[in-house]
């Protein structure tokens, strides 16, 4: 436990000073603008500088991973799998039905993101722009998310993982480089996130690499491999990029007054009421 | 002040296509695509809170009985980076809200779209229905 206290403090000052240094949101705020290509940016020691503000360029992802088309609250989506070719998720049948399930009105209120926990991963990679940060050692992610502020911290001295028993709504992640590409490997994740508003699924045995290569200064490529046996019949992939942008993180205080939940929680109860005034009507 | 407002509406109106606004939660299962609803009233108060503004309005029914509605809006980042500002909506506007109905509540709706009383709209940060 020594070395995740030290993880967790060690980058504390050189994130907090990367903060100070930013300027005021409001001007910059309203500029998205992604820059003209350039070069890929360099830290002293030659790896790439992936630091600054990035959307993920994947519209609809929050709404489902694969192709689908537009419905009522949901945004069409192109579909973001590249492996299996089909683009179609690998799911064992349980996880077919559980996924039918949960976009049932009913199971809106189960969605973790809904009472603003952490998204997880990938989640937390599609649901809005974030910050990525390198000091000596590390890559961070700060996230302002659509659950409130979160945060990763990629170590990259080649420490193990955390012991099994430790399970995290964003894992653990240990990064290292293969040439210009960082690749990041997440485990102990604690299986509760769902990975979109479409209800599809991951277990606690969801292990995330992902592999972020910028291709020029502005411009990240972005693909993550899920292998999870529990929910899945092979690893898959998803693929977008990431583009920088004079975007800056904005507060989410997701609990502030989140009315929706209790709203959720009546759609809920009332169809716990319906299910059991109507015997052998399967409930949940 | 004036100035400020005609600006947000346009940058609102042309942006409301163009960025994915993100949602917490489920819209869906939240709100009845089966219970389209305008409402026109006046505006009581606007809250910029987290995760969604809300909009609040007294309605007046036929009979004269006054009726508070509230209109769930957009996260608040997503609407100040849309352009709105804590000035835009004062309390004592009318406006017409176009939206869809609580599943629950029959005085609480999300809102898609805002029209003031000159015909300007403004778009509420909402997940677009298909």
């Amino acid at each position: 436990m020594r070395a995740r206290t030290a993880r967790s403090l060690l980058p504390l000052a050189a994130v907090l000073a990367a903060l100070l240094s930013l300027t005021p949101a409001v001007a910059a705020a309203q500029t998205p603008t992604a820059a003209a290509t350039s070069p890929i940016r360099r830290m002293a020691d030659g790896k790439p500088d992936l630091q600054g503000y990035f959307n993920p360029q994947a519209p609809g992802a929050n709404f489902g991973l694969e192709v689908h088309t537009a419905e009522f609250g949901i945004p069409a989506g192109k579909g973001f799998i590249v492996d299996p070719s089909d683009g179609k998720l690998p799911m064992q049948e349980w996880a077919k039905a559980e996924k039918q399930s949960r976009v049932r009105p009913e199971r809106g209120y189960d969605d973790p993101a809904a009472h603003c926990f952490p998204n997880g991963l990938p989640r937390s990679m599609y649901t809005g722009g974030f910050q990525i940060l390198q000091p000596p050692g590390y890559v961070v992610l700060l996230f302002q998310g659509d659950t409130g502020p979160s945060y990763r911290i990629i170590a990259l001295d080649g420490r193990p993982h955390a012991p099994e028993r430790v399970h995290l709504w964003q894992g653990d992640s240990v990064g290292h480089w293969e040439g210009d590409t960082l690749v990041v490997e997440t485990t102990n994740l604690n299986g509760k996130a769902w990975l979109n508003q479409a209800g599809e699924i991951v277990s606690y045995q969801e292990k995330v690499v992902e592999r972020l290569t910028p291709i020029d200064g502005n411009t990240i490529n972005y693909r993550a491999t899920i292998t999870d046996p529990v929910v899945y019949t092979r690893p898959w992939s998803i693929a977008y990029s990431l583009t920088r942008s004079q975007d800056e993180l904005l507060e989410v205080a997701c609990r502030e007054d989140n009315d929706d939940l209790e709203h959720l929680k009546q759609v809920k109860e009332a169809a716990a009421k319906d299910a059991s005034a109507q015997p052998g009507r399967q409930g949940r | 002040m004036r100035g400020n407002l005609v600006c947000a509406f346009a940058v609102i109106r042309l942006l409301s296509t163009a960025i994915p606004v993100g949602a917490h939660h489920s819209f869906a299962a939240e709100y009845d695509k089966n219970k389209p609803v305008t409402i026109k009233g006046v505006v009581t108060s606007m809250k910029w809170s987290n995760p969604h503004a809300w909009l609040y309005l007294d309605v007046k029914d036929a009979d004269g009985t006054i009726a508070h509605w509230s209109f769930e809006l957009g996260g608040v980042n997503g609407l100040y980076r849309q352009g709105w500002r804590k000035e835009d909506l004062q309390a004592g506007t009318a406006l017409a809200v176009e939206g869809f109905l609580s599943r629950t509540d029959p005085h609480v709706g999300n809102s898609q779209n805002i029209t003031l009383t000159d015909g300007r709209r403004l778009f509420s940060g909402s997940p677009a229905p298909k």
